[in-house]
Order: C-alpha cells, then structure tokens, then sequence
C-alpha cells in the first residue's frame, strides 16, 4: 500500500492507495500520528482504497476521535463497497462522508 | 576421538624435509669439495710423483749400485744380486713409502719387450731380475724417451721434457701415473730405465675416504641440528598446537556447563595471541550461549502461555455439540478456526430460560493476546448484560457504556446479539456493525438478510442501538459469521466474498447446522488453496423447529 500525505497548513490529506487490513494499518496509523499535531482539518481521500478491514477502520475512527477535538474531519471519495462498510459498521453517523 | 594423527603427520613432515635437505645438501657439498681436491691435488700428485721418479732414478744412478758390478747389463747377465742390490732396494721401498707410490721398478728397454732389473713389488732381492715383460700400452715410446733424456743432477727438467717422460697408464687393472727417468751406468750412459708408478686409483680412494669423512662429519653435524630442531618444533609449535587442539576439543562439553576453556600456552609468542584469541572468542560464545538460552527459554515461555491462553478461549465458547440434546425445538451448531493462536472472533449461545436463546456472533478489531484480551472481557459482558436486561438493544448498550469507560487501546467489537423466542420463532436481534446474516425460511433459500445496522460496541460512549424482529418459520435457518469468511483471500488477492458463501450455504441448505458449517468450511478450504490466512473464520447456524405440534 502507498499513503500520499499533503500538508498545507493546518490542512493534511491522506490518501490511502490499495489495500487498507491488518498489514498494511499501521503504515497508515503511523502517517496520521506524523502529521496530525496541529491539524484543524483533516481530509481521508479513500478515491484508490480497493479494500478496507476493521483494522483500516480503527484507523479512521481513531483519528475521527483525535480530530473532535482539534478540529474537523471529513472523507472523501467513498466508493460504494466501503460505503456498504462504513453503513454496516453504522458508522456513516459518525463520519463526515462527502 | 584423540587425535595425534596431525601432529604426527606435522613432525613427520618436518623430518622428512630436513632429512632430504640434509643429505641434498651433504652430497652436493662432497661432490664439490671432492671435484675441487681432486682437480687441485692432481698436478700436485704429479710434481711429487715426479720428484719420487727423480730421487729414485738419481740413487740409482748413483755409484753405489755400479760400484762393485760396473753396469747393469752385468746383473742382468749372472742374474745374481749382491749388497748393492739388495741396498738399492730397500732405498727404492723407502721412497715407495715416503712417496705413497704403487711401484718402483728399473728396467732395460728393448724392441718389443722389457727386462727387469729391480722392482719394489719383489718379495725377496732378486725376484725379478732378469725377468721379461711385455711393454703396457705406450710404454715403449717413453722408455725411449726417458733413455735419451739427459739425467740431471738437479729436478731442473723443463715442463716440457717433463711432458714427455709421464704418461698415464692402466697396469694391472689399476690407473696409474708413471713418470720415466734414465739410469745411468758408471761411465755415465743411460742403460736402463727407471720408472715411479703412483695409483690414480689409490689416490681417488684416498680422496673418497676423505669425501666420506667430511660427509659423515656434516650428515652428523646437520643431524644433530636436526634433532635439535626437532625437539624445538616439538616445544614451540608441537606442543601449543596440541594444547590448543584439545582445547578446541573439549569446548564443546565445557560451553555446556558454562565454563571457559584454559589453554595454558605461554609461549610468548604468536601462538599465546592465538590462545588468547580463542580463550576470548570461548568466553564470547558462552555469553552468546546464555543468552541464546535466556531468549529461547522466554520464548517457549511465552509460547506455552499463548497456548494455555489459546485453550482457555476455546475452553470459553461453548463447544460441545449436540449443545442442548434434551431440546428438539432448535439445533444449533458454532465453529472458530483461529488464523493465529488466539484471535479475535467469538460466538456465543445460552438459554435466558426455558423459552429464550441468546446467540452471539462478534469481531474484536485487531488480532493476537490484546485481541484474545478483549474478546474475553467483551463476552462475559454481552452474556451477563443479555441475561440481565434480555434485550439486545439494552444490552448492547450497556456493555458499551462499560467498555467505553476504559478502552485505552481503542479497540472496539461488531456484534450481532440475538434473543429466539422458542415458542414464536421471533429473533429479537440487535446489528452493531457486525456482518449481514443469511436467512433461510423454511420454504426458501439462503439470502443475506438486510438488517439494520447500528454503530460498533466500545467506540463511542452514550450510542443508542436498534432492535428489529426477524420471525423464523419452522423449519428456518439463520446463518452467522465473521469477516474471516466473507474476507477469505486467495492466492490471486480475491476475496471469497457473501456470494460465493450464499452459493456454498444453498448447497447444503437442507442438511443440519453441523454439515452447513462443514460445506462452507470446504468451499472456503478450495477457494483459498495454499493462500496463508490472516484472518479467524467463525461460524454459527442455528434451525428451528418451534414445538412439535401434538
């Protein structure tokens, strides 16, 4: 999996490329941890995300925590087999889909 | 194991060159001074013989031996010896003695043979007077010469007369050298011949006798040496090697026990640097050993303890099939294959009371012991609060609030909870973002079911979660699993997905849970092939059959 991070400011895009599960997670949790501090707005651009598992998902939801208190967090882009994901999980309360 | 063939083979070695060299370096050493003696002591052995020749024809010459006779053609004639003679004699052994020469003899020349007048070989005075001789190979032309030659009162003879009164001769088998000189009668003209014969062979002897000598003196001297050297190899090097050897040797059994090996070599020398070299690369490996032997002891510790954690979680899902044989209102059956030695997934089934089954179906994220950790605790929550509150929605919403009191991981857990009223068939169920189960009504197939989906359980603090009712016809089945199944991957990265799984459940939709488990068990087996697999695969399927009508 490869991961293009693109800071500007306080605004950070990641955007996860391939797959999202079990392996591939931490490098995805490490570039949010690198990159977070400060960061008001958050964008997942989840546009070349072919597969997404509940460890991609802690991911997200992890940083949906961090950002509830720094600011805001919004995805990007949502194909409709991880849409059927985040709607599965519920999680389309939580998340700001766009 | 004692092994003495290499130091053998080493002195052995070490002898063997030095012996060659030795007797190399004596031969070529006596030939040297042998060819160089003999070529030097030649024309020295001439000049003597010369002077042997000149004495000895000079006293012959001289008026004792013609002083009673006159001349020497007398001797010949009466063949008698007197004092003179026999005085003549012992003069001319004298200087066969002095001179180490092989013969002295006077002999009258003639056309093809000699007459003998004296000769030092003669055993008594007079043995040879008289006698007859054929001449030995050109013999003849010296006689000539010597009879013509001048005799002088001093060894004044120039190098070139000298030339031609010597020649070299083979008498008797023996090489010899022989100078010619003239002897004189009392009115001074030559009558016969004298001749001082010197053994070329006897000198080459002699030379060899000297050869031998210096060659035993050197071969004694260089074995010695050798010998000496020996001795040394066998402190200096030898030894230590040996020493180091056994060392080497018993390392083995002392890294055991943890002791170092002493080598004891203090030779000062580059065999102590390499003791000590050894001596610390021993003490290094009994540290590597240590703690070679620390970590795979906490390994196998904590390998026992992950499968003592294993068998606890397994002993925690309720296992034992039929699970309830005094009931025929439902069967149920569950399965959970770990991809690793604890996982993630769990089901659970237990009777609220006589007319209600609580079923579970949950996914904790992430895998190993917190995974393992987690599911424990989710579990004995899910199934208090269930019996508790006997509402999916408010037990759900319960163990959230409990779990998300203190989640410091984060982690979170998809359940499906469900309450079967066994006399309606009416599941009372409650989805928090676990997967869609698939439904088969008695007069249907396998589909998924569309249920309503409500937030993951540990997330979020305070969530609300929906209940819906799903009634099951007699004879209906209900289908649980984790994403294991669903996410089944194989070697091509395809996934085996919920069409592929409806299709293996419509194969074996009429049969009981147990074998319904087992074909979807099979078809995920044959689609991943030799693919590893990273995720658990848990499975439930419960039928149910509500009370037989009477």
């Amino acid at each position: 999996m490869e991961i293009t991070v693109n800071k500007n400011g306080t605004e950070l895009t990641l955007s996860p490329i391939g797959k999202l599960d079990t392996a591939t997670s931490p490098q995805l949790q490490a570039a949010v941890d690198e990159n977070i501090s400060g960061v008001t707005g958050l964008t997942f651009n989840l546009e070349k995300l072919v597969y997404l598992s509940s460890a991609g998902l802690r991911v997200l939801m992890s940083a949906q925590k961090t950002m509830n208190k720094q600011g805001e967090m919004v995805i990007t882009n949502v194909n409709e087999d991880i849409m059927d994901i985040f709607d599965m999980t519920g999680l389309t309360d939580v998340f700001k889909i766009v | 194991m004692e092994n003495t063939s290499n130091k053998k083979s080493l002195a052995f070695k070490t002898m063997t060159l030095l012996f060659i060299i030795v007797i190399v370096v004596s031969l070529i050493a006596s030939a040297v001074i042998g060819v160089s003696t003999y070529s030097e002591m030649s024309d020295t052995l001439r000049d003597y013989t010369y002077e042997a020749a000149f004495t000895g024809s000079k006293i012959a010459s001289s008026k004792q031996i013609t002083a009673q006779r006159g001349s020497i053609a007398e001797y010949i004639e009466t063949g008698k010896t007197d004092l003179d003679y026999e005085n003549l004699l012992d003069n001319l052994r004298l200087i066969v003695e002095n001179y180490d020469l092989q013969c002295c003899d006077i002999f009258v020349p003639h056309g093809k043979h000699i007459t003998y007048v004296i000769s030092t070989d003669d055993k008594t005075p007079g043995e040879s007077l008289g006698k007859e001789a054929a001449y030995y190979g050109e013999e003849k032309d010296y006689a000539v010469k010597a009879l013509n030659a001048p005799l002088k009162t001093e060894l004044d003879y120039k190098q070139s007369t000298r030339e031609n009164l010597y020649t070299d001769n083979v008498k008797n088998g023996v090489n010899i050298m022989t100078y010619y000189m003239p002897v004189l009668d009392k009115d001074g003209k030559p009558a016969a011949v004298f001749s001082a014969s010197y053994s070329v062979d006897f000198f080459v002897r002699t030379i060899w006798e000297d050869i031998f000598g210096l060659m035993g003196i050197s071969l004694a001297v260089m074995l010695v040496s050798v010998i000496i050297f020996y001795f040394s190899i066998r402190k200096h090097v030898i030894k230590p090697v040996t020493k180091l050897t056994k060392s080497v040797r018993s390392m083995e059994e002392s890294v055991k026990h943890g002791q170092t090996v002493a080598t004891n070599i203090h030779t000062d020398d580059e065999f102590e640097e390499l003791a000590t070299a050894f001596e610390d690369m021993n003490r290094d490996l009994i540290g590597y050993i240590d703690e070679n032997t620390k970590i795979t002891a906490e390994k196998e510790r904590i390998d026992t303890e992950l499968n003592l954690a294993t068998n606890i979680q397994a002993g925690m899902l309720p296992d034992k099939f039929p699970a309830f044989p005094d009931r025929d209102d439902f069967d149920i059956y569950a399965s959970m294959k770990p991809a690793k030695e604890v996982g993630g997934d769990f089901y659970d089934f237990f009777l609220i009371d006589e007319n209600r089954l609580g079923v579970v179906m949950a996914d904790v994220s992430g895998k190993g012991v917190p995974a393992a950790l987690f599911m424990m605790y989710s579990k004995i929550l899910l199934k208090s609060y269930t019996l508790m509150k006997q509402s999916p929605k408010a037990a759900l919403e319960e163990v959230n609030r409990q779990i998300c009191e203190s989640n410091p991981e984060d982690m979170f857990v998809t359940v499906w909870l469900g309450v079967l009223d066994l006399r309606t068939g009416v599941f009372t169920a409650a989805n928090a973002g676990h997967e869609k189960p698939a439904v088969k009504q008695a007069d249907g197939r396998f589909e998924l079911y569309k249920d309503k989906h409500g937030m993951m359980v540990g997330y979020m603090d305070g969530i609300t979660f929906r209940e819906y009712e799903l009634k099951l016809t007699k004879g209906a089945k209900l289908f649980l699993y984790t994403d294991g199944v669903a996410e089944a991957t194989n070697a091509n990265d395809e996934l085996f997905g919920t069409d592929r799984m409806i299709d293996a459940l419509r194969t074996a939709e009429d049969k009981k849970p147990k074998d319904i488990l087992a074909a979807v068990n099979a078809a995920v087996d044959e689609f991943v092939g030799d693919a590893p697999q990273f995720d658990d695969l848990t499975m439930l399927c419960i039928e149910y059959q509500g009370k037989k009508e009477d």
